[in-house]
């Protein structure tokens, strides 16, 4: 498990999560749904940390002189309680701003936007004070602007991502997006498929709904049969027999028996039937 | 100036300390977040978060080691 953040040779383990019965479950990423598909993910160009690795290059090189060079003023720091106070303060300074950059380093690698099937997440984490997730809905995507302004910019290959959300006209830029160009087209394949995919579910919904209802015929036809079944049962009523709700079973009417009203009479032998 | 070697073995302490809470966050972070990383997500296209990681935890048991060796050795 610490071969995760340190660079020891891993275990390889079977991945139970990405078995069938959980699909692609935070899989990748945690939030990551059963049916969505990881595409691609970046972290910001590097050129956003080159002033972070100019630092701690500049405090390494510092604390090299610092140490290498101690012993010529030790002398003076010794048995001196004001500069032994100094020389605290620059310790505590060298340690802050040692842990400072290593942290602005993590969080390079922190900070990640993931594209997957139907959703863009803009990830922005810090390991102390930051963490927050940003998801926009491929559907709502509108536009997808990119812009490689400067001379760095198009030498480096890196640039900005406007998208554009077709709900409220809102604005998204996602800055120093490394290799510009191939994200970009990345994301314009992601909303075409996404719009692909939307109309064809629409296409299958409207399909079971026709299959599901009756056409315009149809419910004629069905308002026929309902009004011959009231009409069946009132006939029935009044002397027929009624089959089934659908079929009307036409029966051979005996004349009425007049000097013999009673009940017995109005019952059928089963040989008047006409199947 | 035993005050100041003591203040100096507790900021290296806590020094070390955070940089272990930081290792943990790391790490709980990380399992969470096994993404498919190539050489187009590393660092200059070769420095992984392991290697910066090695670097941090090395640099500051390093750092601690040496500033206090120093300041008990020369103060």
């Amino acid at each position: 498990m610490i071969g995760l953040i340190l660079p020891i040779r891993q275990r390889k383990k079977t991945n139970l999560k990405g078995s069938d019965f959980t699909g692609s479950r935070d899989k990748h990423f945690k939030g990551q749904q059963s049916t969505e598909e990881l595409i691609c993910f970046f972290r910001r160009h590097w050129v956003t940390v080159l002033s972070d690795v100019g630092l701690w290059t500049l405090l390494t090189f510092a604390e090299i002189v610092f140490i290498s060079n101690f012993g010529r003023f030790a002398g003076v720091v010794r048995g001196n309680v004001p500069i032994g106070i100094l020389y605290f303060g620059v310790l505590v300074l060298m340690t802050v701003y040692l842990h400072k950059i290593f942290l602005r380093f993590f969080a390079y690698f922190l900070n990640i936007v993931v594209f997957t099937d139907s959703r863009v997440i803009v990830h922005n984490k810090t390991l102390f004070m930051k963490d927050s997730h940003e998801v926009l809905d491929v559907t709502k995507i509108q536009d997808v602007k990119k812009t490689q302004d400067g001379i760095f910019g198009n030498f480096l290959q890196y640039g900005e991502l406007v998208i554009t959300l077709a709900s409220d006209k809102a604005v998204r830029p996602i800055p120093y997006v490394p290799n510009v160009n191939f994200h970009f087209r990345c994301l314009s394949r992601i909303k075409r498929d996404a719009d692909l995919r939307g109309q064809i579910e629409h296409l299958r919904e409207e399909e079971f709904r026709d299959h599901r209802s009756f056409s315009k015929e149809k419910s004629e036809e069905m308002i026929r049969l309902e009004r011959q079944q009231v009409e069946d049962a009132y006939k029935k009523i009044m002397g027929e027999i009624v089959k089934s709700k659908t079929e009307v079973v036409r029966v051979n009417i005996r004349p009425p028996v007049y000097h013999a009203p009673s009940y017995t009479d109005l019952v059928l032998p089963q040989g008047d039937l006409d199947m | 100036m035993f005050m100041v070697k003591l203040l100096v073995v507790m900021l290296m302490l806590g020094s070390v300390a955070f940089a272990v809470v930081a290792q943990i966050r790391l790490l709980s972070y990380v399992k969470k977040h096994q993404l498919p990383e190539s050489k187009y997500t590393y660092l200059f296209k070769f420095i992984r978060l392991r290697h910066v990681n090695a670097l941090y935890f090395l640099s500051v048991v390093a750092y601690a080691v040496l500033f206090t060796w120093i300041t008990f050795y020369y103060l």
